[in-house]
């Protein structure tokens, strides 16, 4: 990208010698619809945007600025490089080594249906997005988005680093509904994920209807302790923010961590993974936003905690290697669809992809060996606290499970719990849910930074009425 | 705001790019943005400094026999924007309605909103200086406090829009915000509380924070240690001025969202025009609020802001509009088409969304509970426009019992269905207790844009649990 030649001959003229410059160009095509009809069509959106970090070496600390920017006029190059180098010379961090050149690891992370031509797969996508959508008499769209993401990258230092990648993504939301009288029931999908081909849209848009029109004969829940199945895409909203946030070098280094190695974190059929190089999963990638080769780690092997992660600044507070988790994340943890914005944003230790390794339970097996309990297919918001660990929220759509089938459904009142072990008034110890397991599907699905299967959670927190 | 695209150069090629479409097309805009501002984070390990919002670009937007075209880029420069112009103006739609936009007259406006102590004015050492103070009183207040984050941001942003009608408008908005998080931690327990405040204003919201509120929320953060959990259940409850806000904006405001109706997507099109709460209940979305976060002068479609009553003495009075919207409903655009940047669509946003104060004194309204629970310092919600349900999550609370505020509670999330809640509510607080809150709101899972909410305490029925 002429962006990093531009970049670099200005951090020469400025004799600027300990730096990094993170580029990323996007483009973006988009089709809204509301209910069947295309409401807009939007493309190309296009973005082009730059970062420079200049690091500084104090006597026992580091200074580092960071200055970003999305103009390539020199003038604009040279406010952000001195916004960066003020940066440098005002702030203080324990230590920081910048990244060496180093072998990637090879991780699929573009689909070449998106790269050849994004436009024509938006128009496509929403085509068969509505007539798959017609063909209901009784559950139908309010609202819809197709949106595609090509992505390229280029990370290099004053190390000799020059990394480079072309990557994708796939956006679709909607919501369904269904009416009977002045009854309104809704199901509200969204999946982000790096290939087309992944929607699999045959398949889920009939069950989607189905979790519409069966939420139409939904009650709210009673208020009572009990076990609770949890489908992936609420686990992939609760983990990364709770167990992702307490195996980070930074919260050790912090003194907030809950985890401390070799010490219980959860059930003994918990095996978590932070996996930054799984094929396809969306925080995939050869190398982390300042240029480390991402890589495997274990965090909870049969439920013991083993390790934890690292990027370049608390690799080098604790003296070990970077496990390559420095990443550039939105501070919304849902505003994950800002990968267009992701160059704007300072790169921190944090989880690529939380990996919970599957068990040897279907899900069906899973249900039909659960006496009483529930099956919680969607939250309102699945939000969590990622000091505490504590989450609550509405039950969306769920159902009821009663000798070993699913029943009634469910909507309203709420399932509240904490994710690791918390401490009461009195200083007693209660179990986490992680360590009230009681079984795990033997297939698991991606659902956004997480891939994980369904778990079942023994005496879990439902209020309602 | 100093640039290399001048505010005048930034006009002139808005205009031109809007007369290459005007042939070709219904009706044309184009809105060009600039951001600039500073972030500047402090813990007890890192100092950050930066500059997250130093981004500009234009977005052009044409519409056709009822479809919207558009076409975003961060390349400014004249032979850009007019090819994308010529190149947008020539679109087909891909279906076709007879949805008419309504015509509104043209208007000019070039106008900065001014605060008192312009961040631009202050350099980024004296920012982190600030910061760095903060901090240190922070953790200096407590040993229990065994970490601290101090987050300061500010962002100028400009807008510069035009259109085929001839308006031609340039605003500058400045916003800025602070936030401080004790964490406290004693024999294996942690938890935290947040001061949070913001608005469209300037670095005085810095200098003219108060010792004593700082204090208060370490104080906060070390009772969080002892809190007890929340009980289970359907309970008689008290929203602060926070929380009223939240409910306001994500609870009711979502489903007033015209696009929603447009949509077929909102349980409120049945109320319209009915009473759903008590007389005294008036929530309003007002664009025009001094300081507040959501406040602009135009929208993205450059229509004047506005104060609008949602709900009026109990009864739903009206919706939230962008010109399509209103074109398709026959109601007046009230200034509610917002994007979160160039790069978004956009769509009906809130602005500043609020419970208007009623007569109630705090003391009254707790004296008449035998049991309940009081909820406060919100820190989520969460909409759900079709069904009504309702999702809010405060980090403390109080049991009330006999009359009484008692223990402190450890963070909690309330859940009921709108119009339940609202039939439910029977009490709105008085003026002197009126608040309001500086937050982002997403458009479901994205499209994050500056609002604000607040208001009075309010009392209601619904369901609690822990958070």
């Amino acid at each position: 990208m002429s962006e990093i030649d531009s970049i670099q001959k200005i951090l020469r003229e400025e004799r600027i010698n300990l730096w990094d410059v993170y580029v990323e160009r996007a483009e973006e095509y988009d089709i809204q619809l509301r209910n069947f009809d295309v409401e807009a069509v939007r493309g190309p959106i296009t973005n082009s945007g730059y970062a420079v970090r200049v690091i500084k070496q104090k006597d026992k600390k580091v200074g580092i600025g960071i200055g970003s920017g999305n103009s390539l006029q020199p003038a604009r190059i040279r406010r952000c490089l001195d916004t960066a180098s003020t940066g440098a010379a005002i702030t203080e961090f324990p230590s920081y080594i910048l990244p060496k050149p180093a072998k990637y690891p090879g991780v699929k992370v573009a689909d070449p249906k998106i790269t050849s031509d994004a436009e024509t797969v938006v128009k496509d996508k929403a085509e068969e997005l509505i007539s798959l959508l017609k063909r209901s008499k009784t559950v139908l769209p309010t609202f819809g988005k197709v949106r595609t993401y090509n992505v390229s990258t280029v990370i290099s230092n004053s190390e000799g680093l020059q990394a480079e990648k072309e990557e994708t993504f796939f956006y679709i939301e909607l919501a369904l509904k269904a009416e009977r009288g002045s009854q309104l029931a809704e199901y509200w999908p969204m999946l982000f994920v790096r290939r087309v081909d992944d929607l699999h849209l045959d398949e889920q848009i009939p069950k989607w209807m189905k979790l519409a029109e069966d939420t139409l004969k939904a009650r709210v829940p009673k208020t009572t302790k009990t076990t609770v199945v949890f489908a992936p895409q609420i686990l992939g909203n609760i983990l990364p923010n709770t167990v992702g946030f307490h195996c980070l070098g930074s919260s050790v280094f912090k003194g907030i961590s809950k985890l401390k190695k070799g010490e219980q974190a959860g059930s003994r059929e918990l095996t978590v993974y932070d996996d930054g190089v799984f094929d396809y999963a969306l925080g995939s990638s050869a190398f982390d936003d300042e240029g480390t080769p991402q890589s495997k780690t274990t965090i909870i092997e049969k439920g013991i905690h083993k390790s934890f992660l690292y990027d370049a600044m608390y690799a080098a507070a604790f003296n070990v290697g970077s496990t390559g988790n420095g990443q550039k994340l939105p501070a919304f943890s849902l505003a994950f669809t800002r990968v267009d914005l992701r160059y704007s944003m300072l790169p921190s230790v944090q989880p690529t992809n939380i990996v919970v390794e599957p068990g040897d339970m279907s899900l069906d097996e899973i249900i039909a060996t659960t006496k009483e309990g529930i099956y919680l297919e969607q939250l309102s918001s699945s939000s969590s606290d990622s000091v505490t660990t504590s989450f609550g929220s509405e039950i969306r759509n769920a159902y009821l499970i009663e000798k070993g089938e699913l029943s009634t459904p469910l909507k309203g009142g709420q399932i509240n719990g904490f994710l690791l072990d918390s401490q009461d008034t009195e200083g007693h110890r209660t179990s986490g849910l992680l360590n009230r397991i009681s079984g795990i599907s033997e297939k698991a699905q991606v659902s956004g930074r997480c891939v994980t299967p369904y778990i079942r959670f023994e005496g879990v927190q439902i209020a309602g009425k | 705001m100093e640039d290399d695209v001048s505010s005048e150069q930034a006009k002139e090629l808005s205009i031109k790019a809007v007369e290459a479409m005007e042939k070709d097309v219904e009706y044309a805009d184009v809105l060009y943005e600039r951001t600039e501002g500073v972030s500047v984070a402090k813990d007890n390990v890192e100092e950050r400094v930066s500059t997250p919002a130093a981004v500009r670009g234009v977005v052009l937007r044409a519409y056709k026999l009822g479809q919207w075209r558009e076409a975003s880029t961060y390349d400014f420069s004249g032979a850009c924007v007019l090819k994308m112009a010529r190149r947008l103006a020539g679109f087909e739609p891909l279906s076709k309605s007879a949805v008419k936009l309504q015509e509104l007259s043209a208007w000019k406006l070039d106008e900065e909103l001014k605060v008192k102590i312009s961040p631009s004015e202050v350099d980024v050492e004296e920012k982190l200086g600030h910061v760095r103070k903060l901090h240190s009183d922070v953790v200096g207040h407590d040993k229990r406090i065994v970490n601290a984050r101090v987050l300061y941001s500010d962002t100028v942003l400009e807008r510069v829009f035009a259109n085929t009608e001839g308006s031609v408008l340039r605003q500058v908005i400045p916003r800025t915000s602070l936030q401080i998080i004790p964490i406290a931690r004693e024999s294996g327990k942690m938890d935290y509380d947040i001061l949070s405040c913001g608005g469209t204003a300037g670095f005085e919201i810095v200098k003219d924070l108060e010792e004593k509120h700082v204090k208060e929320t370490v104080d906060s953060s070390i009772s969080l240690l002892k809190a007890s959990a929340p009980p289970s259940g359907h309970f008689r409850v008290i929203l602060d001025p926070g929380m009223t806000g939240t409910f306001a904006h994500e609870s009711f405001g979502h489903g007033c969202e015209a696009d929603q109706i447009v949509r077929k997507r909102s349980y409120l099109v049945p109320y319209f025009g009915k009473r759903i709460g008590f007389e005294k209940l008036n929530i309003c979305d007002d664009g025009t609020l001094p300081g507040g976060n959501g406040s602009f002068l135009f929208d993205d479609e450059g229509v004047r802001s506005k104060k609008n009553y949602i709900l009026k003495s109990g009864v739903l009075e009206g919706f939230l509009h962008e010109r399509f919207s209103a074109s398709l409903m026959n109601a007046e655009p009230t200034g509610n088409g917002r994007r979160e940047s160039f790069l978004r669509k956009l769509f009906v946003r809130m602005t500043n969304t609020y419970v208007e104060p009623g007569d109630y004194s705090l003391d009254e309204m707790v004296e008449e509970i035998d049991y309940g629970v009081m909820l406060a310092h919100c820190i989520s919600g969460m909409e759900d426009p079709l069904a009504g349900g309702m999702e809010l999550k405060s980090k403390k609370g109080y049991v009330i019992e006999k009359g009484r505020v008692g223990r402190v509670l450890s963070t909690l999330t309330l859940t009921e269905s709108v119009p339940d809640f609202i039939a439910s509510i029977d009490a709105a607080g008085k003026r002197e207790q009126f608040d309001t809150e500086a937050g982002t709101c997403g458009k479901g899972y994205e499209d994050f844009v500056p609002v604000g909410d607040g208001g009075v305490y309010i009392r209601a029925k619904a369901v609690v649990g822990q958070g």
